[in-house]
């Protein structure tokens, strides 16, 4: 499973194919993904039930929790952590959360508790964690360093359980976390303890050099995308993460002159509209290319992109005015019956947790309810 | 039906319940009858709300939210609505509302003395940071872009419900502990050789470029120097077409810039773009560093150099550390401001802590733009320097001295391991090396000084030193005795001290040196919920109408306030002596903590909450309409609103002065930006007002107006949210599901205005915005930088330019388009022209505006959401603090003593 949020919005009528149903003719964006056509769909009609108030609804993108404006808001675990919590002890890393500029007003993937999982922001980094062999030495070092750390989680386990006898029920609850957390936590380092002791997986590509200068925003994402699919291609993790952020920079894409943010603010000028367009098409262009690329990893008898379901979208339709609803929402791959254009009601949006529930699914967990999920997502079946 | 379930079950309990209560519900429901049920019963429910079947119960919840809900808009007057021809006198009134209020005060006030207003909570990650460099004396440690970013509540995050802890955080905060504890510890015997050197300007061979493009001029006794000659009128720097004649005039400069002893000058092109510029300087070391810088102004006359016509300045700032090389609007942070007010050389010194790879930077102040890419410079016209006329900044030459340790060991390291010697550890040793950073310049900038070959031996290989103990189980003792109390905020027994013990004889026998066991030892004190966690644990007296506070978590609440980080040793010390609660003590805590300089945290982090000023940087200003924008504005902005809370709470002045002022904090760029005369240079100072003058208090402050507004529009309904809820005090509900979301139009065919006509037009909206939007609609008077404007500007439409008065001259050609309107009305129904007639009106209630500062401070100082059993206690607070036109000095010593503040 990877999902792919980016924040700025999407203009409609350069994202969406004008005709619905199977046979549509691609949009201006969607003309970059004619190598995996018909291995895609787009959606319309798709948001979040109480999720409004613009860049805000970036915390609840891939967790429906309701009122992310509220002053009093309390997330919940998102669609890829839960699977996790449930798959991802087959692999070295039970998911990667990505991401390109790191945080705006919020992130992708969110624990149980309804903390937020700070990014990987650094393919470099990325690569090494995967890929780069540790030496003998290293290796020794990580073993006594993951001990060392497992002592101390049992030492502190100890004295914080000798508190909780004198506590009243609400501040209970925040040790209790902090109890889960060291248990969690413990649990973590086991399995890492496990894998260190594994030879990491052999990969062809070299090492990749970070992008610093992050107007280069196009670059930094599709070196991004290519450590996702290194990532997968040797199973060292099958539930992704990625969050772009191209909000914050001025993009260097021919005639871009502005802030991302301060062209997603157009008022309707043609000029700004322009701009952004040439943004979003090349952020578009980065996914096809991506989808292309997990076409063509053979898996016996099947590609990498029929087992791995990839949903793009943005928490805001139109940038301009912060709209929530109508979510401009792309799922490829999975062995789902793709090719089709799903248009929802407009005026009273089908919940995209509903997408979320048949992604799941997808993955092989018995659950037929995600959040705000009403159902699986209807005309959405698998082959 | 499950309301009248409701009812029924009412029904049946109703006769149960002590007659004393059922004869007050009873007048409660009489009232509710006569004046509400009209609209509010179970068959109308007007706004979808059923008074008549809401159960005369008080639980926590949703049904007292309601219930809190119907006091208030009693008490504010606003039901039953105005429209209404039979209405309940004043007697009725006043007693439903006793009624009310009783019962909602009671059941409150019996949940809040069982489970207490404060969450028990983890530190925040801003907390966390502090209290790592107040306890290791590391003031530059930088640890918190480690953490995940706080969630809030209210929109404070030291309000516990708001602060969660997963597995993943957790581990963030080992390593962050581990990165402190390392950066804390000596690894030498002796101190690093302190570096003394001058680099002359043109010694950083970044600077070269420049003065190739004709972008900088090399200045000799305050006059061009022909040295590299004036390009011709025609010559073509710029770009492609001019790489040869860069090329040539490189080459002509060749090596000799390297030893150049005289200045540089640089100036700004026709957009005042932001000339920033690395000095090509990083420290090889973490620690205390004395910068010297020689610079001077000048105003540059097509190759003549004349004094400047005004006060310029430039900034020092540095690049935060990064594995790779940095550019233009890499991370920074600012480490101060300088002015260069005339052609004489001005020696400008700045003392302060770098860590490693952190850059020095070179800004010019007062003329920086922002945005690289829509600038242009002297080069970019032809003649580049030679037919350039502007303001200059020149450099001489600039100094670094350090890294400057007060003792050897630091304080960093002898706070835990005393004064045991660091000594060679043998290779033979059989011990697990400790991990050494290599010692090298780290910067990927070419020629970073200084240099790692300019490095000697000793410093690049060193010999491998650890701290060393004969006697580790009873050094160990001695030392964690010392350690653990400043960390734990308590006396701790020896028994405890021993447990921590066993952690450095576990490591020993793991064959780790005594400098890692130890360092073990104190991390597991730094992730156990004994530092981690503020806040009473206990439970104590069940009896009491609230729970006492121990003087422990009454140290943490005040230092938590007044310093953003835990307890100092002298208030360590008083609350193990069980004093700090005396009256006279929290007094005198609060003046020694206010006084000193760490306070300033404080200033910074409740302004960067209560007025969003955090979120400076989350939109930039339009590039084509708002060219004046400047980095060095935004951070005199911010510098303006904490100068402001400063000398609101130095001189205890009115919280009137949220709204209006006679003064304004304010330095040239401020002035300059708000159209005041006769302020000059950066540094801020209290500026008297003209009468008129709107500017001075936060409402017109140019931070606070940036942060409501996103950079391209002002949204009236965003400020007037705001203004409402961080203000006035008035909680605005969050819009209904299915309004379809306001979609902008800055071609400028209609105001904002005409957009939000349905506010005004249609009941259903009108019920909120009357009193969203008024204040939203005064603000209008100003941009989105917090400029004054009577017209709003456009790219594209409007019949008149607007004139910037830049000093080149330069037109970026901005329309000025529909006027603004900022007239409004009240709820009241009075009505406003303008901000100035806004102000007025919301100046005859002071006790509101001094309610909502009180009510912000006390969830900042006390972590808690409002209670409805804090009334009393407010209103306690307020009755006194009137004496002093509510004093924002006399509200915060008044809730240092309130109940509020020294229960749970």
């Amino acid at each position: 499973m990877v999902c792919v949020m980016t924040n700025t919005g999407m203009i409609a009528e350069n994202f969406f194919p004008k005709a619905t149903g199977k046979a549509f003719e691609p949009s201006r964006y969607l003309a970059h993904f004619e190598p995996v056509r018909g291995r895609y769909s787009v959606m319309n009609g798709l948001s979040h039930p109480d999720n409004s108030g613009g860049h805000v609804v970036e915390k609840s993108f891939l967790t429906g929790a309701r009122f992310p404006a509220s002053a009093v808001f309390k997330n919940s675990i998102s669609v890829d952590q839960l699977a996790a919590e449930s798959l991802g002890h087959h692999t070295r890393f039970p998911y990667l959360a990505l991401g390109v500029n790191g945080q705006h007003d919020g992130l992708l993937s969110v624990s149980r508790d309804g903390v937020f999982i700070p990014p990987e922001l650094s393919p470099a980094k990325v690569y090494q964690r995967l890929f780069t062999p540790d030496t003998a030495e290293e290796s020794k070092q990580r073993m006594r360093e993951i001990g060392q750390r497992v002592s101390t989680l049992d030492f502190v386990n100890e004295k914080a359980k000798r508190l909780s006898r004198s506590l009243g029920a609400e501040d209970r609850a925040r040790l209790d976390q902090y109890l889960t957390s060291v248990r969690e936590l413990e649990q973590r380092l086991e399995q890492a303890r496990v894998w260190q002791q594994r030879e990491k997986p052999h990969v062809a590509a070299p090492a990749p050099q970070d992008i610093t200068d992050n107007t280069q925003d196009v670059d930094r994402a599709r070196l991004m995308y290519d450590m996702a699919l290194l990532a997968l291609q040797s199973d060292s993790t099958r539930i992704i993460t990625l969050y772009l952020n191209p909000l914050e920079v001025t993009v260097k894409v021919p005639g871009v002159s502005d802030r991302t943010h301060t062209l997603t603010h157009h008022g309707n000028e043609p000029a700004k509209l322009a701009q952004l367009a040439n943004v979003e098409e090349a952020g578009m262009k980065n996914l096809g290319r991506f989808l292309g690329k997990l076409a063509a990893v053979n898996e016996g008898g099947s590609s990498l992109l029929d087992e791995t379901a990839v949903l793009f979208g943005s928490n805001m339709s139109n940038g301009n005015n912060h709209s929530n609803v109508n979510l401009p929402i792309l799922l490829a791959g999975g062995r789902f019956k793709h090719g089709q254009h799903l248009q929802f009601d407009p005026k009273n949006n089908t919940p995209l947790c509903n997408l979320f529930v048949s992604m799941l699914q997808h993955m092989g967990l018995e659950r037929d309810a995600f959040s705000t999920s009403t159902g699986t997502l209807s005309g959405l079946d698998l082959a | 039906m499950r309301r009248s379930t409701c009812s029924l079950l009412l029904a049946t309990i109703l006769p149960f319940l002590p007659t004393t209560l059922r004869a007050a519900d009873a007048d409660l429901r009489g009232y509710l009858e006569a004046h509400c049920f009209d609209c509010h019963d179970s068959a109308t429910k007007k706004g979808g709300l059923d008074l008549e079947a809401l159960p005369m119960q008080f639980d926590a919840g949703e049904r007292f939210e309601k219930w809190a809900q119907v006091h208030d808009r009693i008490a504010a007057g606003e039901m039953p609505p105005k429209s209404r021809k039979v209405r309940p006198s004043e007697k009725e009134n006043a007693d439903a509302l006793k009624r009310l209020d009783d019962q909602l005060h009671a059941a409150d006030a019996a949940r809040v003395a069982k489970t207490g207003r404060a969450l028990f909570r983890r530190l925040t990650a801003q907390e966390y940071e502090n209290a790592l460099r107040d306890l290791l004396h590391l003031p530059g440690l930088r640890i918190k872009h480690l953490l995940p970013e706080d969630e809030r509540r209210h929109g404070y995050n030291k309000i516990g419900q708001a602060l969660d802890l997963s597995n993943v955080h957790l581990n963030q905060l080992m390593d962050a502990a581990d990165l402190a504890l390392t950066a804390a510890i000596a690894t030498r015997s002796t101190p690093p050789p302190v570096r003394r050197d001058r680099y002359l300007a043109a010694s950083g061979t970044e600077m070269w470029n420049w003065v190739a493009r004709g972008d900088a001029v090399l200045l000799k006794d305050k006059a061009f120097d022909p040295l590299l000659p004036l390009p011709a009128a025609n010559e073509n720097l710029w770009g492609a077409p001019g790489d040869d004649l860069r090329k040539q005039r490189n080459t002509a400069l060749g090596t000799r810039l390297r030893d150049y002893p005289h200045a540089i000058g640089f100036f700004t092109g026709p957009f005042e773009r932001t000339f920033s510029q690395t000095l090509q300087w990083s420290p090889v070391y973490a620690g205390r560093y004395r910068i010297l810088t020689s610079a001077w102004g000048f105003w540059w006359e097509r190759g003549k150099v004349e004094p400047p016509h005004r006060n310029e300045s430039f900034m020092l700032s540095v690049w935060l550390p990064s594995d790779g090389p940095r550019f233009i609007h890499s991370p920074m942070r600012r480490l101060g401001m300088f002015d260069v007010p005339t052609l004489e050389s001005r020696v400008h010194e700045h003392t302060g802590w770098l860590d490693v790879n952190e850059e020095l930077v070179f800004e010019i102040g007062t003329l920086t733009g922002y945005e690289k890419n829509t600038g242009r410079w002297a080069s970019q016209s032809p003649g580049s320097c030679a037919a350039h006329s502007g303001p200059g900044v020149a450099l001489d030459w600039f100094e670094v001295e350090g890294p400057i340790f007060e003792q050897w060991p630091p304080r960093s390291h002898t706070a835990i391991f005393g004064d045991l010697p660091i000594r060679a550890l043998p290779k033979d040793s059989g011990l697990v090396v400790p991990k050494r950073e290599p010692v090298r310049q780290r910067s990927r900038t070419g020629g970073g000084r200084p240099a790692t070959r300019d490095l000697t031996k000793d410093e690049t290989a060193p010999p491998l030193e650890s701290v060393f103990s004969e006697h580790p189980q009873e050094d160990a003792a001695r030392l964690l005795a010392q350690f653990l109390p400043r960390a734990f905020r308590r006396a701790v027994p020896v028994e405890e001290v021993q447990e921590y013990v066993r952690i450095v004889t576990r490591e020993l026998e793991r064959q780790a040196c005594f400098e890692d066991a130890l360092k073990e030892a104190c991390k597991a004190a730094l992730c156990s919920t004994d530092f981690l966690f503020v806040g009473d644990s206990v439970l104590t007296d069940a009896k009491a109408p609230r729970i006492r506070l121990t003087d422990r978590a009454i140290a943490e609440r005040l230092a938590l306030w007044l310093w953003n980080s835990v307890p100092d040793e002298e208030l360590i010390a008083l609350a193990n002596e069980g004093r700090l609660h005396l009256p006279e003590n929290l007094k005198k805590q609060t003046d020694r903590l206010l006084a000193d300089s760490r306070s300033d945290r404080f200033i910074a982090d409740f302004t960067d909450q209560w007025l969003d000023l955090r979120k400076i940087d989350a939109t930039q200003p339009d590039t084509k309409l708002y060219p004046e924008a400047r980095e060095h504005l935004k951070h005199s902005m911010i510098e303006e609103t904490h100068a402001y809370l400063r000398e609101l709470i130095t001189h205890n002045i009115s919280v009137t002065h949220l709204v209006k002022s006679e003064f304004a904090m304010l330095n040239q760029s401020l002035a300059d930006h708000y159209g005041i005369a006769g302020v000059t240079g950066c540094a801020i100072r209290k500026v008297e007002l003209p009468g008129d003058c709107p500017r001075g208090a936060f409402l017109t402050q140019a931070a606070v107006l940036k942060v409501t507004a996103n950079g391209t529009t002002t949204s009236p309904v965003t400020r007037g949210a705001w203004i409402n809820e961080r203000i006035l005090g008035n909680l605005i509900p969050p819009p209904p599901a299915g309004v379809p979301a306001l979609d902008p139009d800055t071609r400028g065919a209609k105001t904002i205005r005409e957009q939000l006509d349905k506010h005004r037009s249609d009941a259903r909206c009108a019920g909120c915005h009357a009193k969203i939007d008024p204040p939203g609609f005064a603000l209008e008077s100003f941009d989105v930088i917090g400029g004054f404007r009577d017209r709003y500007r456009s790219a594209s439409s409007g019949s008149t330019a607007m004139d910037f008065h830049f000093a080149s001259g330069w037109d970026p050609k901005v329309r000025l388009n529909q006027p603004v309107d900022p007239s409004g009305q009240l709820p009241s129904g009075e009505s406003f022209k303008n901000l100035a007639d806004f102000q007025a009106l919301v100046l005859r209630q002071p006790e509101a505006l001094a309610n909502n500062m009180l009510c912000q401070l006390l969830m900042y100082a006390t972590g808690s959401e409002p209670h409805y059993s804090d009334r009393r206690e407010i209103a306690r607070i307020l009755a006194q603090a009137k004496a002093s036109h509510y004093g924002i000095r006399s509200l915060l010593d008044a809730i240092v003593q309130s109940e509020l503040f020294l229960t749970k």
